[in-house]
């Protein structure tokens, strides 16, 4: 894996802590899954089960303080499920409607991509949109609202793979993978800290909607620009991918950026900032025409091939 | 920086830059086209500009008559077939024929491979046309917009990249032109003139006649009549008489030439060698059939007769520039023997035309036995009557213009100084006569340059002392100078610094009219010459050179480095090169910050590098994300770079 | 020294052509030259110096902005008789300074063109190409060639390695779905009401879901998933059409099968092929070199 450089800010650093007492060794993928909330996206967690995506999700919730949902998908899951719906109220001898599971404002999609692309399509429209609409009536989601995505990329049986309009609606994509020894060998003395407990480290509502407008805020040079369209153009343009990134990618680059750089404790974005976070970004947009498709090979092949003075 | 950048975003097509050539090419030649051929160029402009989309048959056809008319109506008059003999003709139809060919072609907008040549065949005609300093700077930076045009088709419109890449070509071949220029063997074929157009304005200041009426009204002109580049040294000002014509007859308002049809004898003139002084002149078109030459001429200048005057003409009128070179003995006396209808000539004068002025020279040659001293008395007499020199006299009696200007008016000029001067030498005895010419003015001279302007023009005389010819100065004895004329004069003078500048503007292109433009065979010979004389001359011509080849090596070195994005990027250049020639090289895919950063994990012991290159790491990344960009960080960031690099570590 | 080095080896391995505007250069030359040498005309004298010192000069540019070139295949997608396909070539510019108009040409035609390599940096570039028949083909004779700076001179480099590669048979034939639909009947599973969509009046009358019909709404399905796939097993020698006919049709079906993640068996008459023993890319070289 590449050597990253990154510092994260004092600022920062308790709430990574805190999530990292349970998830030993995993700190970039915290960090990262932080920068994606604060850039204002979704996260889709793509691994094996048994390495901490539960986990991750439900300590990054009470680290941000937001309120946490959790909806198992299954292949017999109807829109309703998760939306809510429409019940007839005899008492009151009128229509009234139930909110379903997603009305929360941190929500947990265990394996998506196992239930139909009917009910799928519906969780991502409303990821979207910001807002539930059944039968011509708006409700809107909680703010901020923030959905991280499982699935499990080596099952085949009995799933729906999403496609990749419906990928493009995840910010992120991130896999945690294994930890490396020395943090196996903590874990398995048992210095994880107890699952139950919850940290006492805490966001409050106003901090982070000071963060939210602080990542959105940040300056990103015309240096830094021509940099980020060089790699856009280098994934439509270099053969290597059946697609290149579109412009939705483009902008989620950009918002990952700004939050990666707030997260450093810095005004304005650099180049590092790009190269951290592209892999992120694009391991589930863009497919090798050969070979698997992974983060490490996607930054590689960018960043061994554009040729940007930063 | 604006106008870079525009250019940047620029991107012609090809069309949009053969249409860029056009203009560069065209534009010495519309100064040649006739009207007619004028209009139809416009024609094709207005067409081009007002039509975008390619030109229908129709409209060809119409414009391809409209050509064929324009190029007759041009032509008309001058052209028959014996005319095509003349160079001029043909190439002048060439041109037209060239210009309607490629305009159709244009109004196609179809670029074919004859299209792209015919910018390079209207350089090559424009140049039978013009051939002088002005073209010679406009032919130079023709052709390297051209080359920047070549380049900027072949880098897809690319302005600003194809500018330094043809500039780096230019500098390449700068010296080889350089080279070839001076020693590529040529012949000895005079500049042939083909009936081309030379420049036609006349030139005022000396003609063959003198006049003393109204008609003499003198404005002093700066316009050059001639250029004088003195071999070793420059004559002192008391010298610097240029002999025109010799004037024999007084006709009461003018004085003349005495005419060719009398037989005289042929002048001898003194062709000792080593006393000499030689001299090379550039002679601007007056029309007239004059060349200049100091006093005392020691030879015939080639092509050119010298007549028992030593006066010194050509058989046709001198249309354009006209340079030769000549000897001169620096004095001003010259032996001679007078022959009958000399002395005739110079001894007649009619006694009734100035009867006050003939009783005054009686008394002189009366009371005064020696010619000489005969001489002193009339520039005495002179003196005494307290003349006053003007630009603006009076106008005199022509009937008796010496009594009227001696004893009447008193005010004039050079010319009515020498007339008299002559008339009462007449009287008293002394062959004399009027010498008209120019007296250069040494403050316009430069080195061995010395410039001839219009307003030098002047008139002395020359009186036959025993047995030889010896010059008066005879506007000398004036008194004083009125107000009027002292302001005319001195507005001349006011600008010293403007006078100064002008003088060596004109020094250089002297220079650069003698050494490029009428650079011949016979300069190379004397370039030889005296490189084999004088070996210091190889050495310093050999250095010079080399310092021509180190200064383009240079300017190619500045225009090929790589453009970067910005100043700070290429003030950490230095620091990178640096870093890199210790070995240490950047990964394809490290950003400048990960790069040091790596630096400084691999070289823990390094310390002052290390502290330095945080500070200039930290202050580019400021620079380049943040948007901050003052000046003073630039050269902090500069200062760091250097102190870097001048670090010892070991 | 070393940059002279560098040079000569340049110069080595790259080849110079006059094209049609270096003989134009002759002819330009020639009549300045007459121009100059009848009138002793300085001026025509200068341009005429400059016109072959420039031309001169075009050779050593023109060498260094080609020169630093180094090419190299790419590993590059699958490829089809008769199809085609895109070989991607990297180039790497090894100078400080930039490489213009540069062109990739195969049997001596253009078949790539990149207007600017930057100094030190890589690109790729993707030659499209056809091969004509399946198995193995190999890319060569392929150079790259500028005409930078004046047209005037053609540089040519020849790229050292060569590209092979496979082409697989041409995927054509009946589609695996309408082959099915012709040959199986099939039946619902027990995720009877997964993949429902609503009928609109232009699907098939036989793919109304009728169990849903049941429930009030009527909806179609295709029995895709569920129709048998775990044993897809074709057999070379009871298919019809011809030798290449049948590999194209089971190349198209390998494909297909890749496409929907279906398992599935290939009976060659001396080998049998299993997308669980032998991965996709193996099955079809083996069909491509049969």
């Amino acid at each position: 894996m590449q050597i990253m450089n990154y510092t994260i800010s004092p600022e920062f650093t308790p709430l990574i802590d805190a999530v990292e007492a349970h998830l030993i060794g995993k700190r970039e993928t915290i960090a990262l899954s932080l920068a994606t909330f604060f850039a204002g996206g979704h996260l889709l967690l793509e691994d094996i089960p048994g390495v901490g995506k539960t986990t991750l999700a439900k300590h990054l919730c009470s680290v941000l303080g937001l309120e946490f949902g959790r909806i198992q998908f299954t292949s017999d899951m109807l829109p309703s499920d998760i939306l809510g719906i429409n019940y007839y109220n005899q008492k009151e001898g009128d229509f009234v409607f139930k909110k379903g599971p997603i009305f929360t404002s941190f929500l947990l999609a265990d394996e998506i991509n196992r239930s139909m692309p009917k009910t799928q399509s519906a969780l991502l429209q409303a990821m979207e949109e910001g807002t539930v609409t059944i039968d011509t009536t708006h409700y809107p989601l909680p703010q901020p609202f923030f959905v991280i995505g499982t699935q499990n990329p080596h099952e085949e049986v009995g799933t729906f793979e999403l496609p990749s309009s419906q990928l493009d609606r995840f910010m992120c994509s991130l896999s945690i993978g294994y930890p490396d020894n020395a943090a196996e060998r903590e874990i398995l003395k048992g210095k994880t800290a107890h699952s139950l407990s919850h940290s006492s480290v805490v966001l409050t509502p106003s901090q982070l909607q000071v963060y939210l407008t602080q990542a959105s805020s940040v300056t990103l040079s015309d240096a830094l620009l021509d940099f980020l369209q060089d790699i856009i153009t280098f994934t439509r343009n270099s053969g290597m991918f059946e697609y290149g990134l579109s412009t939705r990618g483009a902008l989620a680059l950009t918002a990952m950026i700004k939050s990666w750089a707030m997260l450093q404790g810095r005004s304005y974005a650099t180049a590092d900032d790009a190269q951290m976070v592209t892999a992120a970004v694009c391991a589930h947009r863009l497919r090798f025409k050969e070979g698997a498709t992974n983060a490490a090979r996607i930054h590689h092949e960018i960043f061994t091939h554009i040729h940007s003075d930063t | 920086m604006r106008f870079l950048s525009t250019l940047q975003t620029l991107k012609p097509s090809t069309l949009g830059l053969l249409d860029m050539a056009y203009v560069v090419v065209l534009l010495p030649l519309l100064l040649m086209l006739k009207v007619p051929m004028l209009l139809f160029v416009f024609l094709v402009l207005l067409l081009l500009i007002f039509k975008k989309e390619p030109a229908k048959p129709l409209h060809l056809i119409f414009v391809f008559f409209f050509g064929i008319l324009a190029i007759y109506l041009s032509l008309y008059g001058a052209f028959s077939f014996r005319g095509l003999s003349r160079l001029k003709l043909f190439i002048e139809l060439l041109v037209y024929v060239l210009l309607v060919v490629v305009s159709l072609q244009r109004l196609t907008q179809k670029v074919n491979f004859y299209l792209l040549l015919s910018p390079f065949l209207l350089l090559a005609l424009s140049l039978f046309f013009y051939h002088g300093m002005v073209m010679l700077i406009y032919v130079i930076v023709e052709i390297f917009i051209l080359l920047w045009l070549i380049l900027a088709h072949r880098m897809e419109g690319n302005l600003v990249e194809s500018f330094r890449s043809g500039m780096v070509m230019f500098m390449y071949s700068l010296p080889w032109v350089v080279v070839l220029f001076i020693f590529f063997p040529r012949i000895s074929f005079e500049h042939a003139t083909y009936g081309f157009k030379g420049e036609m304005e006349k030139r005022m200041g000396h003609d063959g006649v003198m006049y003393l009426d109204g008609n003499a009204q003198l404005v002093p002109s700066d316009r050059i009549v001639m250029e004088v580049g003195f071999d070793t040294k420059i004559p002192p000002s008391y010298a610097l008489y240029f002999r025109g014509s010799i004037l024999y007859i007084d006709k009461k308002d003018h004085w003349e030439p005495l005419p060719e049809f009398i037989q005289r004898k042929n002048a001898r003139p003194d062709t000792t060698q080593d006393t000499a002084l030689r001299y090379k002149v550039t002679l601007y078109p007056t029309q007239k059939r004059w060349l200049y030459m100091l006093d005392m001429p020691a030879e015939p200048i080639k092509n050119a007769t010298l007549d028992s005057d030593l006066i010194s003409t050509v058989k046709k009128e001198i249309k354009e520039p006209l340079h030769y070179a000549a000897r001169s003995h620096i004095r001003s006396t010259y032996t001679e023997e007078l022959d009958e209808p000399t002395l005739e000539a110079s001894t007649l004068f009619q006694k009734d035309q100035n009867p006050k002025s003939y009783l005054v020279a009686q008394d002189i040659k009366q009371n005064v036995a020696k010619p000489d001293k005969r001489v002193s008395a009339i520039l005495r007499l002179f003196k005494d009557q307290k003349l006053t020199y003007t630009l603006k006299p009076d106008t005199l009696d022509t009937n008796h213009s010496t009594d009227s200007f001696l004893f009447d008016k008193k005010r004039g000029y050079c010319v009515h100084f020498a007339s008299s001067f002559v008339t009462m030498a007449r009287m008293a005895g002394i062959p004399a006569r009027v010498v008209t010419g120019y007296k250069a003015d040494l403050s316009n001279s430069l080195n061995l340059y010395l410039s001839v302007k219009e307003r030098d023009a002047h008139a002395w005389a020359e009186v036959y002392l025993n047995e030889h010819w010896e010059r008066v100065e005879t506007t000398s004895t004036a008194t004083g100078m009125d107000a009027q004329t002292q302001t005319a004069l001195a507005t001349q003078n006011k600008n010293d610094f403007l006078d100064t500048l002008n003088l060596y503007l004109l020094y250089a292109k002297y220079q650069v009219e003698t050494w490029i433009l009428n650079y011949s065979n016979l300069r190379q010979l004397q370039l030889l010459d005296y490189a084999k004389s004088n070996p210091k001359f190889i050495f310093v011509f050999l250095a010079s050179l080399m310092a021509l080849i180190v200064l383009t090596f240079m300017i190619i070195l500045y225009f090929r480095s790589p453009l970067y994005r910005s100043q700070h990027l290429a003030a950490l250049q230095p620091l990178i090169k640096l870093l890199q020639n210790k070995g240490y090289l950047r990964k394809s895919k490290e950003t400048l910050h990960q790069y040091f950063l790596r630096y400084s994990e691999e070289y823990p012991h390094l310390h002052q590098h290390i502290a330095l290159l945080k500070q200039i790491d930290a202050l580019y990344e400021q620079m380049t994300y943040a948007d901050q960009n003052h000046a003073s960080d630039l050269k902090k960031l500069k200062n760091l770079v250097r102190t870097f690099t001048k670090v010892k570590n070991d | 020294m070393k940059s002279l080095r560098t040079y000569i080896q340049i110069h080595k391995t790259t080849k110079r052509h006059a094209t049609r505007f270096s003989i134009v250069v002759v002819v330009i030359l020639f009549g300045l030259f007459m121009e100059a040498y009848m009138h002793d005309f300085n001026l025509v004298y200068i341009t005429l110096f400059f016109v072959f010192s420039l031309a001169f000069s075009a050779g050593p540019i023109g060498l260094l902005n080609l020169g630093y070139l180094q090419a190299e295949f790419k590993p590059s997608g699958r490829f089809f008789a008769q199809q085609e396909g895109k070989i991607v070539l990297q180039l790497h510019n090894s100078s400080g300074t930039s490489s213009w108009s540069i062109t990739v040409n195969h049997n001596k035609k253009e078949t790539a063109h990149l207007p600017l390599l930057k100094g030190h940096a890589t690109t790729l570039l993707q030659l499209p190409f056809t091969p004509q028949k399946r198995g193995m083909f190999s890319y060569s004779e392929c150079y790259l060639q500028s005409k930078y700076p004046l047209s005037t001179v053609r540089f040519t480099k020849e790229i050292p390695s060569r590209f092979e590669g496979i082409a697989y048979p041409d995927p054509k034939g009946l589609s695996l779905q309408a082959f099915m639909q012709e040959n199986e009947t099939y039946y619902g599973e027990e995720k009877e009401f997964d993949g429902l969509r609503v009928y609109d009046g232009s699907q098939r009358l036989s793919h109304i879901h009728w169990a849903s019909v049941a429930k009030g709404e009527m909806a179609v399905k295709l029995f895709s998933k569920e129709t048998r796939t775990r044993d897809l097993h074709f057999v070379f020698e009871r298919m019809e059409g011809t030798g290449e006919e049948r590999l194209s049709q089971l190349c198209l079906w390998t494909l297909e099968c890749e496409k929907y993640h279906l398992s599935f068996s290939i009976q060659m008459p001396h080998k049998h092929l299993s997308s669980t023993k032998e991965s996709i890319d193996e099955i079809l070289i083996y069909l491509a070199n049969a």
